[in-house]
């Protein structure tokens, strides 16, 4: 039986249930078999498309949802979005499987009994919302509302700028993300660059030479859409030449399988292998000087110094296993194609992230990268404004005063989050006590390491309030649920984050009413906001769908720009050389823009020009071997890379990730479960990478169920052996867990993060993610 | 869901494309009399909107009734129905009585606009009825079913109507 | 009359998997459960095949979107007792679901292993979307099915070319695997006409089909700029 209309509508209604059940006019008992055997579609097959924008990543490609009879039939990637030229990822097309699922959240529900014990109790959005604000209004009075958190798993940097823009004029420092290696990226960058945290985005399409340091382009790093987009355009067969593309890391991913050389390192050894790289430049006078005028004489010549002490090849070889012929071959391709190079989030994950990030920022420095064509460039500012935040009072200021619970930044290093040190701080008591933590976006318990310490951590909190969609471990743990909206019934804007040389805003519009009862976060937002009595009635919107369109009216009046309403040769390099396209037609009214924003959900511009190389440094700032920097990088020549295991039958752990899956925020369908490990021919399950050398050792084979246990947890593993990961490394894929949907693999346990400990840097705050633990075969005891 | 059994359909050997209407008389909901609508000039496609251009027909909503019954018209029980309906704001659930398999593509467009039939020539005289037909008012001789099409197909002279099995199966 | 063709661009893909997930959701190909999976029997009418060769480190391994190659010489449709898939029009290789027996012996017969008996029926919220797309009929338990080149698509490009007053031609409809390629690895068309992208791409020197020397003449090629002998 396919989704009748009847069905669909008794949906959008939760009263339309009880209604739509009791027949009435003669002929329904017949019209259900009729139903039964040969389902009569209605309508006349009319066909429509809606134009909007994926909400399961932050990349949020543009999609166009099919409807035939007013029914919604199908998804497909929206061909006039420039960024992924109408291509999705394998998760983009489960967005309707997820939306129309059985298992959501019919409405609002207030825990029973005790937390975890599964005893909800239906209650109204009136009272639910009042539950909240009313512990939001006590916090108020009490001056302490920094007491309130929000813990958010950035998907969407709009829902992420209004999160932390009503908080801080409620007075809660506390906006917080559930991981940011990204922002060790950034960070670095700031730190070289003088000019502090920096986004900044690769001009893939126009770049020499690509280098990846775990730099998954065709997996969960940025934007793998348009990184494939881009890959198809370097690879196009018409072009003369192609730039070549340099893979290191431990494991030969999907993204290594396209590389012309893999640079195989020990785990976690890639900012070694960066600083290997930057001496053999210096050591065969190839370093590009396009960024060197940014930097005193002694800073150059002091890292060339330190380099040659540190980091000369043959220490290179002894921390990671790269040969300095490889090196120098490396060096001299990157060097002669004017290369880029980019490092994952993976690596950054590692031991020493943030000593990685600075090294792989260097070697962009001595590659000239920074600022140069096909280099890292300065994404273009959006005209998309948020309105003017509401002068925090006397209140607000008292609770912004007391900082932030995770101390994001007092490291000196300038991050804006840090997640690690977050669970750290709520286990130890911290500063103060939360009072209340509102958890969206993010199911906890499957995607942070240690889920046992961070449920314990939860049950600690006085309250908590949950919004999903769907039932999962999270929501299990929590006080109340609030039932959100997927994306496909909500309205929003995504704007381009760094990954984009150009900007892009994609419309996000509803394909259908909310279903289930069900509303979208940012409106359950501003709804809490305005019953929290922190705010004046104007400060805050109606509603997202009243925001979106004032904020379209911006782009509207921008001066570049346009909504594409035909689709292009989907050549960017040509549009870039073009330098821009036209300004909206100054006579088009606001009305008859949105119109066409709606129809082609997606609005785009070139930047009318680019800062040059110079202009992004911040002189007399800008450092190579300055402040804490090169006492990190020296730590990627430390001990604490190896990470030896003390029994031989330890592998040490490597988390992997896949489209299907991203770390387990789109794993809730049966689509995505059953084609999780597609690379691997695997789904369902776990899967375990491990050399056959690594297999023979241990006494497993190929396609064994396996057990990984150490004394964090035990999960239960689908081996596979192949030479892509080195012998001593099981490569887990992340995202699978627990709680599955009805019906499907229930009770398996294949969550990797639970033999992660819950380790911080110390210095920026983020998650460690390095583990070992023994491998055996599943002989069904454990 | 549906399943047929292969097995029988080798026996069967011509898999049954119309749903036979015989085991069963559909009582409509409103004892509609398409005589007296054609009477009074309305046209086959304002109720079966896709008639000519969809790929089904349709059957209208209650929407399209109300268009000329929200004021009295006549002094019946049947037109009561309707108004009752507009009143509840809920659909009539007409039953289809012509029932396609869902492995076949039948495009009225197709047929009709594109290849020129009429209406008549699939589904009889329906607008002499005066009372809703209780099976499929069908002119195919025995059994309908996909012999019904092929017959059509095979003997047509256009090289639009092939009989390769992949032109209507899907 | 066009003959459908297909070319892969080896080099182009990045083996994302779009193409896999567009497949399943645009033919309503049902979600095998994890147990029947395991025996298997695991549905995808497009897969992603993966090979690797060497020894880490010095290992290469390429992704390849694998699916119904429509011989021109189908070894499958000389085995099928019941005419139930057969070389069809636009030279495709039919499988006609009401026709089938669910004998397999096509799939014995087929060298790309590339067609898939339906052991479980589908059911809505579990092994199929509530969301049909309702151009494509749900095979039944017992029958063998396969990827069609996505050819309710043709029916109906035939429909608005009539409409048009012309013939089909090469670019009158797209499978949902090419349409959604991000890296345009994927390019579509006829054969039959010289000029077209597809049949230069095939003629090209990079261009090689699976299993050659077998004679079954598929009209999916790949290409690579690695020696295909490898």
């Amino acid at each position: 039986m396919t989704l009748t209309r009847r069905k669909f509508l008794a949906c959008l209604s939760a009263a339309g249930m009880g209604t739509l059940a009791t027949g009435w006019i003669g002929g329904r008992l017949q019209a259900m078999v009729d139903e039964k055997i040969f389902p009569m579609p209605s309508g006349v097959g009319l066909e429509r498309w809606l134009g909007t924008s994926c909400g399961l990543c932050a990349a949020g490609c543009g999609q166009r949802i099919r409807f035939v009879d007013g029914l919604p039939v199908g998804i497909a990637g929206n061909p006039l979005d420039p960024a992924s030229g109408g291509g999705l990822c394998p998760a983009g097309f489960s967005g309707l499987w997820d939306a129309l699922s059985e298992d959501r959240i019919r409405s609002p529900l207030a825990r029973r009994g005790e937390r975890g014990s599964g005893r909800w109790e239906a209650i109204g959005w009136d009272r639910a919302l009042d539950t909240l604000s009313a512990r939001l209004a006590a916090l108020r009075a009490s001056r302490t509302p920094e007491r309130f958190v929000v813990l958010e798993g950035g998907s969407d940097p709009i829902r992420s700028r209004w999160i932390e823009h009503l908080l801080a004029s409620f007075g809660s420092p506390n906006h917080c993300m559930t991981e940011n290696p990204m922002g060790l990226w950034d960070a670095a960058v700031g730190r070289v660059l003088g000019t502090g945290g920096l986004s900044l985005a690769p001009d893939l399409d126009r770049a020499g030479a690509i280098l990846s340091f775990g730099y998954e382009l065709f997996e969960t790093d940025a934007n793998p859409v348009w990184q494939s987009a881009v890959w198809g355009r370097l690879r196009d067969p018409e072009k003369e030449s192609a730039p070549p593309f340099v893979y290191a890391g431990p494991r030969l991913s999907p993204t290594g399988y396209k590389a012309d050389l893999f640079l195989a390192c020990r785990p976690g050894t890639e900012g070694a292998v960066a600083l290997g790289l930057a001496y053999a430049l210096f050591q065969e006078s190839l370093v590009d000087d396009g960024n060197l005028g940014s930097f005193t004489s002694e800073d150059i010549s002091g890292l060339r110094l330190w380099l040659r002490k540190k980091f000369h090849p043959e220490a290179v070889e002894r921390i990671t296993g790269v040969a300095p012929k490889l090196l120098f071959r490396v060096a001299r391709s990157m060097s002669r194609n004017r290369g880029i190079a980019l490092v994952g989030s993976s690596p950054l994950a590692g031991p020493n992230g943030y000593g990685t990030a600075l090294a792989v920022a260097t070697l962009n420095v001595l590659l000239g990268a920074f600022g140069r064509e096909g280099g890292w460039v300065a994404p273009p500012r959006l005209p998309v404004e948020m309105p003017s935040r509401p002068l925090p009072d006397e209140i607000a200021r008292a609770g912004l005063d007391r900082g932030r619970l995770d101390r994001a930044g007092s490291g000196g290093i300038d991050v804006k989050q840090a997640p690690g040190r977050f669970w750290e701080q709520l286990a130890s008591g911290g500063p103060y006590a939360v009072d209340t933590m509102l958890i969206t976006g993010t199911n906890l318990l499957r995607e942070l390491p240690d889920p046992g310490r961070i449920a314990k951590v939860l049950s600690s909190i006085p309250f908590v309030a949950v919004t999903a969609s769907r039932m999962n471990e999270t929501a299990e743990q929590a006080d109340l649920i609030l039932p959100e909206a997927t994306y496909l019934e909500s309205w929003g804007l995504v704007i381009s984050r760094s990954a984009l040389p150009f900007s892009r805003v994609g419309l996000r519009q509803p394909a259908f009413g909310p279903l289930y009862d069900s509303m979208q976060f940012e409106d359950i937002w501003f709804e809490l906001a305005r019953r929290s009595g922190a705010f004046e009635p104007g400060d805050i919107p109606r509603n997202m769908e009243s925001w979106v369109r004032a904020a379209a009216a911006d782009l509207a009046g921008a001066e570049r720009g346009i909504v594409p309403n035909s689709v292009g040769d989907g050549d960017l390099a040509a549009y870039l050389e073009a330098g821009g396209w036209k300004a909206t037609d100054p006579a088009e009214s606001s009305g008859s823009f949105w119109k066409r924003l709606r129809r082609s959900a997606v609005w785009t511009a070139m930047p009318a020009g680019r800062p040059s190389p110079g202009e992004l440094f911040r002189a007399g700032r800008a450092s190579l071997t300055g402040g804490d920097g090169k006492k990190e990088m020296e730590k990627l020549a430390g001990e604490e890379v190896a990470e030896k295991g003390e029994n031989g039958d330890e592998v040490a752990l490597l988390l992997t990730d896949a489209t299907t899956l991203w770390g387990g925020r789109t794993s809730g369908t049966p689509l995505m479960l059953e084609m999780a490990a597609f690379h691997q021919s695997k789904g369902w399950e776990t899967v375990c990478e491990i050399n056959p050398a690594t297999a023979e050792s241990l006494g497993v084979a190929d396609g064994d169920g396996g057990v990984l246990s150490n004394r964090k947890g035990t999960i239960h593993v689908r081996i596979v052996t192949t030479q892509k990961v080195p012998p001593g490394v099981a490569a887990v894929l992340r995202g699978l867990s627990g709680t599955w949907p009805k019906g499907l693999a229930a009770g398996r346990r294949g969550n990797p993060l639970e033999l992660f400990g819950s380790r911080e840097n110390m210095m920026t705050g983020s998650w460690i993610l390095t583990a070992r633990a023994r491998l055996t075969r599943d002989d069904g005891t454990a | 869901m549906f399943a047929f059994r292969p097995g029988v359909f080798l026996i069967a050997l011509v898999p049954a494309v119309l749903w036979p209407g015989c085991s069963r008389k559909a009582d409509q909901p409103v004892a509609f009399n398409h005589k007296l609508h054609i009477y009074n000039g309305v046209a086959c496609t304002v109720c079966h909107v896709g008639a000519e251009t969809g790929l089904r027909a349709g059957l209208p909503g209650v929407e399209t009734c109300r268009r000329c019954h929200e004021d009295l018209l006549y002094e019946s029980d049947e037109e009561a129905k309707i108004r009752l309906a507009v009143e509840l704001d809920r659909d009539l659930d007409w039953i289809p009585l012509t029932r396609l398999a869902p492995f076949v593509l039948f495009s009225h467009n197709r047929h009709v606009t594109l290849g020129k039939f009429n209406c008549v020539t699939c589904h009889g005289d329906v607008a002499s009825w005066s009372v809703p037909p209780r099976v499929p008012e069908r002119n195919f001789h025995g059994r309908p079913g996909m012999a019904d099409c092929i017959g059509c197909h095979q003997e047509s002279h256009s090289r639009y109507a092939g009989s390769d099995c992949l032109f209507c199966h899907h | 009359m066009p003959i459908w063709g297909m070319v892969i661009d080896l080099d182009r893909c990045t083996g994302c998997g779009g193409c896999m997930a567009a497949c399943k959701v645009e033919n309503n190909v049902q979600v095998v459960p994890p147990g029947e999976a395991l025996k298997g029997r695991g549905m995808h009418w497009l897969t992603i095949l993966s090979r690797t060769e060497g020894e880490y480190p010095d290992v290469e391994a390429v992704l390849q979107p694998d699916l119904c190659m429509m011989c021109d010489d189908a070894p499958c449709t000389k085995v099928c007792p019941v005419h139930a898939t057969y070389r069809g029009a636009y030279g495709l290789v039919a499988q006609i679901y009401p026709r089938c027996i669910g004998c397999r012996y096509c799939m014995a017969a087929c060298p790309y292993t590339v067609k898939f008996f339906n052991w479980t029926a589908g059911e809505e919220g579990v092994n199929l979307s509530s969301s049909l797309n309702p151009d494509v009929s749900v095979r039944p338990k017992g029958v063998v099915e396969k990827c069609t080149f996505c050819y309710h698509r043709l029916q109906k490009a035939k429909e608005r070319v009539r409409a048009e007053q012309r013939e089909i031609a090469g670019g009158d409809y797209v499978p949902a695997c090419v349409e959604m390629c991000p890296a345009k690895a994927m390019t579509f068309g006829d054969l039959d006409d010289g000029e077209s992208p597809v049949s230069r791409l095939a003629a090209s020197r990079r261009a090689s089909q699976l299993l050659e020397h077998l004679g079954t003449e598929p009209k999916v090629y790949y290409l690579s700029k690695r020696d295909r002998n490898v």
